[in-house]
C-alpha cells in the first residue's frame, strides 16, 4: 500500500484550516486501510472419510475449545458418497458461537465429487465450538467414502495484543475558526495510538487439526502416527486431544520438533459413545527449521495406556506465530 | 495571532503514514494444507487421493512436501501435485490458474519416512494461491502395490502486508 499524497504546508503562508482537514482525512484513510489488513487467515480440515451408519454419534462431532477468538469466513464440504447417502450438512454450535450458517453438500456418487461452498462470517468468541456433521440417507447401510470439511478462519491480531482502535477524525471544524491546537493534537494522538497498536500486534493465531479413525487394537502402526507441519519458528499456545475409545486406553497428541516432544495432551477414553478431551496450554517457544524428512516438525499421535481399538482421535494444535 | 511552524506540521502529518508504511501490519506467515492417504494405490477412490480447498487469502507456495511410508518392496513413484480447478475469469489472470507444482518420491526398496520436497521459490514462476480460487492436491502411485501412507503437505506464506 502506498500512502496517500498529503498536502504540504509552507512557512510564510496563511494557514488554511481546510488543508489540515483534508490531510487528517487522508491520514485516517491510510491508518484505517492498515487496520483493515489486521487479519491472519488460515484453514483447518476435519476428516469424516470412511464414516458409516454404524459409527457412534460421538464420531461425527469435533469439539474444538476456543483458545482465542476467531471468525469463520467459510465452510466447504468435499464429498464422495456411497449409495443411499442423500446429503451431508455441517453445523457449528456452541455458547460462544454466533452467526454460523449450515452448509450442505448433496451426494453425487462414490467417484463423483460433490462440493459445497458457503461463505459467511461467524464469530467464535469463547467456550467450545462443536463442528458436527449430519448425514441424510435414504436407507442403510451407507458410507461416506471420502468426506472432508474445510473451515476457513481469520484471526484478528488485535486479539493477541493491545486493542486495535480505529481512528476517525472527529474535530475537523477548523474552517472559519481559530485553529484549535488542542483538538489537532488530540487527532494526532489518536492517529498515533491506532498506528502503534497496529505495529505492536504482530501475533498471528492459527490452528491445525490432525485426525485418525478406526485405529486397530494393539501396537500402533507408524502410518497412523505423524502429520508433518511447515517449518517455521512458532510458539505453541495450546494442544487439545480428543478421543473416543474404551476407558482402559488413552491417546496422546503432541507437537514435536526434530528430536523430541515439545508439548502434548493425553486424553483418556470415556467409552465408545462419548468424546473425551484433554488440554495442555503452554507458552513454549518452538523452533522448527527443516522440512527435509527426518528432521521435520510433527504433530504426533501415540498411545498412552492400553491397547484398545481407537474409534476416533484428533489433535488440535494452536499456534501463535 | 498564532504562528504555526509549517515544517512541524508537515512532520506531524508525515510521521504517521511513514510508520504505517514502514512497520505497520504483517510480515508473511506460514500455514498449510494437507492430504493424507492410507493404502495408496492407483485404484484408491479418487476422493481419498484428492483434496480440494479454497484459498482463504492470497498467498504463495513455499513448499510441497511429500512424506511416504512404504513397506512393500516394489518399484513405484509417488507423486503429489497441486493444480487450480476453478477460476473467475473476470478477475484472475489465466496464468495463475495454470500453475502446477509437484513433488515425487521413487522407491526400489522398502523404506519408511522417505520424503521429498519441491520448493516453488526456486522455479522461474512462483506459485501463487489466489483468494477464492479452489485448488486440488492429488496423490498418485505409479505402481501396482500400495504404500502404507502418503502425506502431501502444502506450505504457504501470506504476502507481506506493508500497509
Amino acid at each position: 500500500m502506498i500512502p496517500r499524497e498529503h498536502l504540504r504546508f509552507t512557512d510564510g503562508s496563511t494557514f488554511e484550516a481546510s488543508r489540515l482537514t483534508q490531510n487528517l482525512r487522508l491520514l485516517a484513510d491510510d491508518v484505517n486501510d492498515a487496520l483493515a489488513r489486521r487479519y491472519a487467515y488460515s484453514s483447518f480440515t476435519l476428516d469424516f472419510s470412511t464414516v458409516n451408519n454404524t459409527f457412534d454419534p460421538a464420531e461425527f462431532a469435533y469439539q474444538i475449545p476456543t483458545l482465542f477468538a476467531y471468525d469463520i469466513v467459510g465452510v466447504e464440504i468435499e464429498l464422495y458418497a456411497a449409495t443411499n447417502v442423500t446429503s451431508v450438512t455441517m453445523t457449528v454450535t456452541g455458547a460462544g458461537v454466533s452467526g454460523a450458517e449450515t452448509t450442505t453438500a448433496v451426494g453425487a456418487g462414490v467417484t463423483t465429487r460433490a462440493f459445497a461452498q458457503n461463505s459467511f462470517v461467524a464469530q467464535v468468541a469463547s467456550g467450545t465450538a462443536t463442528y458436527t456433521l449430519s448425514v441424510a440417507a435414504s436407507s442403510t447401510p451407507w458410507t461416506l467414502t471420502a468426506c472432508r470439511v474445510n473451515v476457513m478462519i481469520r484471526t484478528d491480531r488485535g486479539n493477541a495484543g493491545a486493542a486495535h482502535p480505529m481512528w476517525t477524525p472527529s474535530n475537523l471544524a477548523f474552517p472559519g475558526k481559530t485553529t484549535n491546537e488542542a483538538a489537532f493534537d488530540a487527532e494526532i494522538v489518536a492517529a498515533d495510538a491506532s498506528t502503534d497498536a497496529n505495529i505492536a500486534n504482530t501475533k498471528r493465531l492459527r490452528m491445525e487439526v490432525f485426525t485418525r479413525r478406526s485405529i486397530p487394537g494393539g501396537a500402533m502402526a507408524a502410518s497412523d502416527q505423524d502429520l508433518p507441519i511447515p517449518p517455521t519458528t512458532r510458539t505453541v499456545a495450546q494442544v487439545v486431544t480428543g478421543v473416543v475409545c474404551a476407558a482402559t486406553s488413552s491417546m496422546r497428541g503432541a507437537v514435536r520438533d526434530s528430536s523430541s516432544e515439545l508439548v502434548g495432551a493425553t486424553a483418556t477414553g470415556t467409552g465408545l459413545s462419548s468424546l473425551a478431551l484433554a488440554t495442555t496450554t503452554t507458552t513454549a517457544a518452538v523452533s522448527i527449521a527443516s522440512s527435509t524428512g527426518a528432521s521435520d516438525g510433527l504433530i504426533r499421535l501415540s498411545r498412552g495406556t492400553g491397547t484398545d481399538a481407537i474409534s476416533f482421535v484428533y489433535t488440535v494444535a494452536y499456534w501463535s506465530l | 495571532m498564532t504562528v504555526i511552524s509549517a515544517s512541524d506540521l508537515n512532520t506531524d502529518l508525515s510521521n504517521i503514514p511513514f510508520n504505517v508504511l514502514s512497520a505497520g501490519s504483517d510480515a508473511g506467515v506460514l500455514y498449510s494444507f494437507s492430504l493424507d492417504t492410507l493404502d495408496l494405490i492407483s485404484t484408491t477412490n479418487v476422493g481419498l487421493r484428492t483434496h480440494d480447498f479454497t484459498a482463504p487469502d492470497d498467498a504463495f507456495v513455499t513448499t510441497l512436501h511429500l512424506r511416504v511410508i512404504n513397506t512393500v518392496v516394489a518399484s513405484k513413484t509417488i507423486t503429489a501435485t497441486l493444480t487450480a480447478i476453478s477460476s473467475d475469469e473476470t478477475s484472475v489472470p489465466d496464468y495463475l490458474n495454470q500453475q502446477t507444482v509437484s513433488a515425487a518420491v521413487t522407491f526400489s526398496t522398502a523404506a519408511t519416512h522417505f520424503a521429498s520436497s519441491d520448493h516453488s521459490s526456486t522455479s522461474l514462476t512462483p506459485v501463487v494461491l489466489v483468494k477464492g480460487i479452489t485448488y486440488r492436491l492429488t496423490l498418485t502411485n505409479s505402481g501396482a502395490s500400495n504404500v502404507d501412507r502418503a502425506v502431501a503437505v502444502l506450505s504457504v506464506r501470506s504476502f507481506k502486508r506493508r500497509a
